[in-house]
């Protein structure tokens, strides 16, 4: 278990300029574009300009070699569960039936089901590195900045800046304490049945929540006392402010947004492209 | 009375903590069972602890904000939609928290049947409705595989968070000294020799002491429901 799960380098080019706002924007919109359309015509921009963001902000393949495989494993037990699950689902959608190869008569390929599945994986593959982008290029003090810029109220934006700061704490903690009770005897690993394994769990998690609970106590005086919350707003020490890189970011991933929505309209009447209706 | 929306500096911290913990139990600490891809993770039972302590707000932004850092860290990418599920099934089980007196150390068996009641609702609600149907809405997933997904999603959560949750409720009430624990406050270790014995099963710790253990207990005039409480809480703090 790692205390640190990325690392943060500071570079100098346009993606790490920008502010800590743009990038949250950007990265929602392009976001919810890429979940609404399933148009493989408006997908697959997305999903060039997204790795070409990714090489712009000169991210090391080191940095994010982990994640990738993450999301490869989890990118392929989708595909075969929804082959699993419904293999004629593509079918269902499209309203025809183009068959490939028939492997028994409910496990069929066909056509529609593989533009489906297609569609589906390129989807995935265009929001991961523009999340990778996000996190990697954003410093975590900004981060609570600019959720709070964004509308998200204060408190809450404090509480995700408090989760970033102590999550390394508590991860030394939980191995201090997990070491502790192994050197005790307490078994963790598969070895064990399920129940002996769940309350030796319990052994760990006892003492690390209740003295977080402590910490929860001792922070939240400290913060009262120097009178946190008092007024409606508040200003953020590690907020950036707008320059023109940032407006031109917004624009053209507002300008992909509209083009994908515009196509969905106008081309496709609806969420999905069904070039098997001609 | 508590207030069911209240958020105050001390909520605050406790989201922010409690979404780090959520966060770390979520990527580290998971129950494999098996099956592949559906663990049981604990970190529900720790989102469920923490919403029954500081309300459904609290309860909502842990499991939020943990599921979503989470995945990014690890696939780039929230899945928004069991986020916002993760989110709601926590909200729910803080609607308990104006019920419950944990933080006076009050936790019978009643306010367990409270509590599971509405974690059960919690994890019908958010795994068998919520998330599928946002699979379906937002991220066009087929549906009999998003609603297996769900049921078992359901199943091991409610699992967690009825194990997890209501266990560390337990021994946290027994933490509190208040007005609901009369046993421990009016007589402090009355419980710890009588566990021994009884665990143990030896009479040497008794005999050993000259003060028996039975007189305490007789002098603190703990009724039987309290001494086999205390029993209870004893024995489990020693697991």
């Amino acid at each position: 278990m790692k205390a640190k799960l990325f690392d943060y380098i500071e570079k100098d080019n346009f993606v790490f300029n920008l502010s800590g706002v743009t990038k949250l924007l950007c990265f929602l919109i392009l976001t919810f574009t890429v979940m609404y359309s399933y148009d493989v015509r408006v997908i697959l921009p997305v999903l060039v300009f997204s790795f070409w963001v990714l090489h712009v902000s000169e991210i090391k393949f080191a940095q994010i070699k982990i994640m990738l495989y993450y999301v490869l494993v989890f990118i392929a037990i989708n595909f075969v569960l929804t082959f699993l699950f419904s293999p004629q689902y593509g079918v269902e959608l499209y309203g025809t039936k183009h068959e490939l190869v028939t492997l028994t008569q409910r496990y069929t390929v066909t056509a529609e089901q593989l533009l489906y599945q297609g569609t589906k994986v390129s989807k995935y593959l265009s929001v991961i590195p523009l999340g990778m982008m996000f996190l990697l290029t954003t410093n975590p003090s900004e981060f609570a900045a600019s959720l709070s810029s964004i509308g998200v109220s204060y408190k809450a934006a404090f509480a995700v800046s408090l989760t970033l700061r102590y999550f390394p704490d508590m991860i030394r903690d939980y191995n201090d304490i997990a070491l502790a009770q192994q050197a005790r005897g307490l078994d963790l690993s598969r070895k064990e049945r399920l129940g002996t394994r769940l309350k030796n769990i319990m052994n760990i998690f006892v003492p690390l929540i209740f003295s977080s609970l402590d910490r929860v106590e001792v922070i939240s005086n400290a913060m009262d006392l120097k009178g946190f919350g008092k007024h409606k707003k508040r200003t953020w020490y590690a907020f950036k402010p707008l320059v023109k890189n940032d407006g031109l970011a917004i624009a053209l991933c507002v300008a992909i947004a509209l083009a994908a929505l515009a196509v969905a309209f106008f081309v496709d009447h609806g969420r999905y492209w069904n070039p098997f209706v001609a | 009375m508590k207030k069911l929306f209240e958020f105050k500096t001390k909520t605050i911290v406790a989201t922010g903590i409690g979404a780090a913990l959520f966060m770390l139990l979520f990527m580290y600490v998971k129950v494999p069972t098996g099956i592949p891809e559906t663990d049981v993770q604990t970190a529900y039972g720790l989102g469920s602890f923490f919403a029954a302590l500081f309300g459904p707000i609290a309860g909502f932004l842990i499991a939020f904000i943990g599921h979503a850092i989470s995945d990014a860290v690890q696939y780039g990418s929230p899945w928004w939609s069991w986020v916002v599920a993760s989110g709601i099934s926590c909200f729910i089980v803080g609607l308990a928290y104006p019920r419950l007196k944990v933080d006076e150390g009050v936790f019978g068996w009643k306010d367990v049947l409270t509590f599971n009641i509405f974690q059960i609702l919690a994890n019908v609600v958010a795994w068998i409705v919520v998330a599928p149907v946002l699979d379906i809405v937002v991220y066009g997933e087929p549906a009999n595989l998003v609603f297996t997904q769900g049921a078992v999603a359901a199943l091991w959560n409610a699992i967690s968070m009825g194990v997890i949750g209501t266990l560390l409720l337990f021994l946290y009430s027994k933490t509190r000294a208040g007005k609901g624990t009369p046993a421990r406050a009016r007589c402090p270790r009355s419980e710890e020799p009588t566990d021994r014995q009884l665990s143990r099963g030896s009479s040497t710790v008794s005999l050993g002491r000259s003060n028996s253990p039975i007189i305490v207990h007789q002098a603190c005039t703990l009724s039987p429901k309290e001494r086999v409480r205390a029993f209870i809480a004893s024995s489990l703090a020693r697991i």
